[in-house]
């Protein structure tokens, strides 16, 4: 996290003070109700409750950011207040570009709050450039009339020369937008089409194209929301004025190349072309990308993304903390009748004992219940920021969606939540950007012209799953299929499976290939997506068909502390494997068993020939069978690849407590962690892709 | 907690203040002593769940109430002979920086407070393999005490260094 001291207040309050802590947190709080109700706003612009609203937490923050000395907070809520009082009173009607210039407000002030905070450096033409833009709203008279629709086009003619001298004084800036993996390649796909391609629908990718240059620029890369003004100032200049926007996207397009490529006519040539331009990009980011700051940078498919990505505190009602103390207190009084009846035990308190320890038994494991739900944050604070997300790419695409989400109040661990905001907020752009179609082509299948995309949250069992739905054009097979033969991905005469065709967007190759995510609409990053949500003992699946739609399932444990596991013994020790990890276990049949010379052993399971893990050998235990016919073969995925783990016995399954090793001892290679078992004895939890790492390691050795 | 522990190898060394005392315990014919407000308990020694491809010295981790604790064999760790253990073997649970870690020793002896004049620095043999891990060496009566330095016994880079026991 990049620090800059000079962003604190004059008066020498520090970042530490607690009431600058509860401040912080606070106007995050009222930014994101902001936002909320701005975008209400924008609905039902006649509403005067939502008005008072948005005054009164604009007001709020003026006063605290004044009392604090966070000067530069103050002073933009005065202006911000001053348009928002003439809502108020009626002075001025909420217009659309009224509604842009407060979310952008709803920016600057968020960019502020990380200057406050120290995490973010101060931009000052930025929130200059808003300010002026509230100011152009204040000097002009109060205009009572919605505004016609010449209007627009004229407020974004400000907006142009003052933002865009700030995106070329920021050339550093731009390069580190382009170190961003997912966004990387989307930016030069879409630039030369819009330029060039006589697609069927210029006007609607021309703007996304401007808008993705300028999220490219990354002129507002300091601001927590980088994709949001050029979000609201693009699609306005060239949505509305309804010409093709290629020339106005061009002074703006970072890598003059991208504009100057020629049509892409073909998947291959321009694939060569424009895979070079992109990694050369990525590649002079690099040393840029490299400094810590850049974890703290805004990530431009992310717009919403705080900039604190994983907040240290934990707000718990009330309630749930005065459960747990009851619980507590319950628990002592019961230890201390055990104690007593211990004491003095004769064999007529046999029985009050025994009644005693059942009790202290459902006491704790109530309180490790209860304790867990501490961690439990509602799913809604999630989901909060994507219907901005989506109304802004909905603009930047030309396209009408409409985001319907439910299930808000699912809980989800506090860590799996935060760390489900960048797959999700990917997935939701890529159903906005690609699932769903333009109105035209919308109406020309005979669907309704505005697209509905569906998040759902919903818990089932020990798992939550969280759906995102389009009812879009679905994912193209044959293209997918295509694309992952030419890049070898698959032969060309394999046999899939529709759903394998499916899955593979998930690969690497795949989804970084430009092209792709032109011809097929997905794949921009998927494969970092189910990373992350892998990462987190999570589950993607998809389901899609042709013209109607696809739906991305996903399903997550409820909590990262605790784990489904499957209890295996090799040799004397247990050990733990992720119940997600194992496909099946089998005992391998003596002649299934290969060890060609110069590979690893190998072994056949129905005509599969998977590599032979031998725990014992990796992890130096003395086994009880040394033949793998004596043992059961236990047949995990990593990376979407088989192997198979040979180990003594299988014991169970159930569901573990992952205790860290790392606090007081040493990354091990293969463990994952560890857990306490009913017995208190401690058995590690292997760590898959280690485990993989470690045999590969070990068959090198062997091969020397 | 801590101090009940203690209470039973007290003994009739004087309890000045607490900086100047130490817990001693033996391994082979030696004692050796560890500041007190390092240790925050002493266990019985029970086998350990062995950590695949760890340094040999590292007999594995235990649970203490629901911490894992990796268990350090100190006569392996200090080069000396090993030895089977048996009944007084315990674990001595000291705190090293921010981590806890288990100490397999032969026996606990006492507790015994050294005035700085006892001390006296470690001479600087060489070879013996342990001397560098003693901070001084303390006289009781007829005996030799060494004083460890945990740090560097068992200081970050020893157990970080996958496995060698040298990279100091």
């Amino acid at each position: 996290m990049g620090r800059h001291p000079h962003a604190l207040p004059a008066h020498r309050l520090q970042m530490t003070d607690p009431i600058v802590q509860a401040f912080l947190e606070e106007a995050d709080d009222r930014l994101a109700e902001l936002e909320e109700d701005l975008l209400r706003l924008e609905q039902n612009p006649a509403e005067p409750e939502i008005v008072n609203r948005i005054f009164r937490c604009a007001h709020t923050l003026k006063g605290n950011s004044r009392m604090l000395g966070f000067e530069d907070i103050a002073r933009f809520t005065h202006s911000l207040e001053d348009l928002l009082d003439q809502l108020r009173k009626q002075l001025r009607v909420v217009t659309p570009d009224i509604v842009d210039v407060l979310l952008m407000s709803g920016d600057v002030l968020k960019q502020l709050v990380g200057v406050a905070r120290g995490t973010e450096a101060p931009n000052p033409d930025v929130s200059e450039g808003v300010l002026h833009l509230i100011n152009n709203f204040l000097s002009g008279e109060a205009i009572a009339a919605p505004a016609p629709s010449g209007t627009p086009t004229s407020t974004t003619a400000q907006v142009a020369p003052t933002l865009t001298p700030i995106a070329q004084t920021a050339p550093a800036a731009r390069v580190q937008q382009a170190a961003e993996p997912i966004a990387e390649p989307v930016p030069a796909p879409s630039a030369p089409s819009a330029a060039t391609s006589p697609a069927p629908a210029p006007t609607t990718e021309a703007p996304r194209s401007n808008a993705d240059a300028d999220s490219f620029f990354g002129f507002f890369e300091e601001t927590a929301a980088p994709a949001t003004a050029p979000a609201a100032a693009a699609p306005i200049a060239q949505a509305r004025a309804a010409s093709p926007a290629a020339e106005p996207a061009a002074p703006c397009s970072p890598p003059p190349a991208v504009a100057a490529l020629p049509p892409p006519t073909q998947d291959a040539p321009a694939k060569s072309t424009l895979t070079p331009s992109a990694s050369m990009l990525a590649r002079a980011a690099e040393p840029i990308a490299v400094p810590p700051k850049t974890s703290s940078l805004p990530k431009p498919e992310a717009p919403r993304a705080p900039a604190t990505p994983e907040t240290a505190s934990i707000r718990v009602p009330v309630e749930k903390v005065d459960r747990l103390i009851n619980l507590v207190g319950e628990l002592v009084i019961t230890q201390s009748i055990i104690a007593q009846t211990v004491d003095h035990l004769t064999p007529e308190r046999m029985q009050t004992l025994q009644e005693a320890v059942a009790q202290m038994d459902r006491h704790a494991r109530e309180l490790h219940e209860r304790m867990m739900a501490v961690r439990m944050v509602p799913i809604k604070s999630l989901f909060a920021r994507f219907p901005r997300l989506v109304r802004d790419l909905a603009g930047m695409t030309g396209k009408q969606v409409a985001l319907e989400t439910s299930g808000e109040d699912t809980e989800l661990d506090k860590t799996v939540s935060e760390r489900m905001s960048d797959p999700l907020t990917h997935l939701l752009r890529n159903a906005v950007d690609h699932g769903v179609e333009t109105p035209d082509e919308r109406k020309v299948a005979g669907k309704n012209e505005t697209a509905h995309v569906k998040l759902k949250a919903y818990q089932r069992g020990g798992n939550i799953y969280i759906e995102i739905q389009d009812d879009g054009k679905g994912i193209d097979k044959e293209r997918v299929r295509a694309k992952a033969v030419q890049n070898g991905l698959v032969s060309a005469d394999a046999q899939l499976t529709d759903e394998q065709i499916v899955n593979l967007i998930f690969k690497p190759g795949l989804s970084t290939a430009a092209k792709v995510t032109e011809v097929s609409g997905r794949g921009v990053g998927m494969n970092v997506v189910k990373r992350n949500i892998e990462a987190l003992g999570g589950v993607i699946t998809i389901k899609t068909e042709k013209g109607k739609g696809t739906l991305f399932q996903i399903k997550l444990p409820l909590t990262l502390a605790i784990m489904d596991g499957q209890t295996m013994r090799v040799g004397e020790q247990i050990f733990v494997v992720p119940l997600v990890a194992i496909t099946e276990s089998v005992r391998p049949q003596r002649e299934s068993v290969h060890r060609p010379a110069g590979a690893p052993p190998l072994v056949m399971i129905r005509g599969q020939a998977l590599p032979m893990l031998a725990l014992h050998e990796l992890l130096g235990i003395d086994p009880e069978a040394r033949d793998p016919h004596d043992g059961l073969l236990v047949v995990v995925e990593n990376e979407g690849r088989l192997a198979g783990l040979l180990v003594d016995e299988l014991l169970g399954q159930q569901q573990v407590v992952v205790k860290n090793l790392e606090t007081n001892f040493k990354k091990t290679e293969g463990i994952a962690g560890a857990t306490i078992l009913g017995d208190g004895r401690v058995a590690l939890i292997l760590d898959i892709p280690g485990v993989v790492e470690l045999a590969r390691k070990h068959e090198l050795v062997a091969s020397h | 907690m801590t101090l009940e522990t203690l209470s039973t190898p007290k003994s009739a060394a004087s309890f000045t203040q607490d900086g100047n005392q130490y817990l001693t315990f033996s391994l082979g014919r030696e004692t050796y002593g560890i500041e007190i407000l390092r240790v925050q308990e002493i266990r019985g020694y029970s086998p350990a769940t062995p950590i695949p491809n760890s340094p040999s010295w590292v007999r594995g981790v235990m649970n203490l109430r629901g911490t894992i604790v990796p268990v350090v064999d100190l006569r392996a760790k200090l080069g000396l002979e090993l030895a089977q253990y048996g009944r007084f073997t315990v674990i001595i649970v000291v705190n090293v920086g921010t981590r806890v870690i288990g100490l397999i020793v032969d026996a606990v002896s006492d507790v015994l407070s050294f005035s700085p004049e006892d001390v006296q620095p470690a001479p600087d043999l060489g070879g013996s393999g342990d001397g560098r891990f003693a901070r001084g060496i303390a006289h009781v009566q007829e005996s030799l005490v060494v004083l460890l330095d945990l740090e560097r016994v068992l200081g970050g880079a020893e157990l970080e260094a996958s496995s060698s026991p040298a990279a100091a």
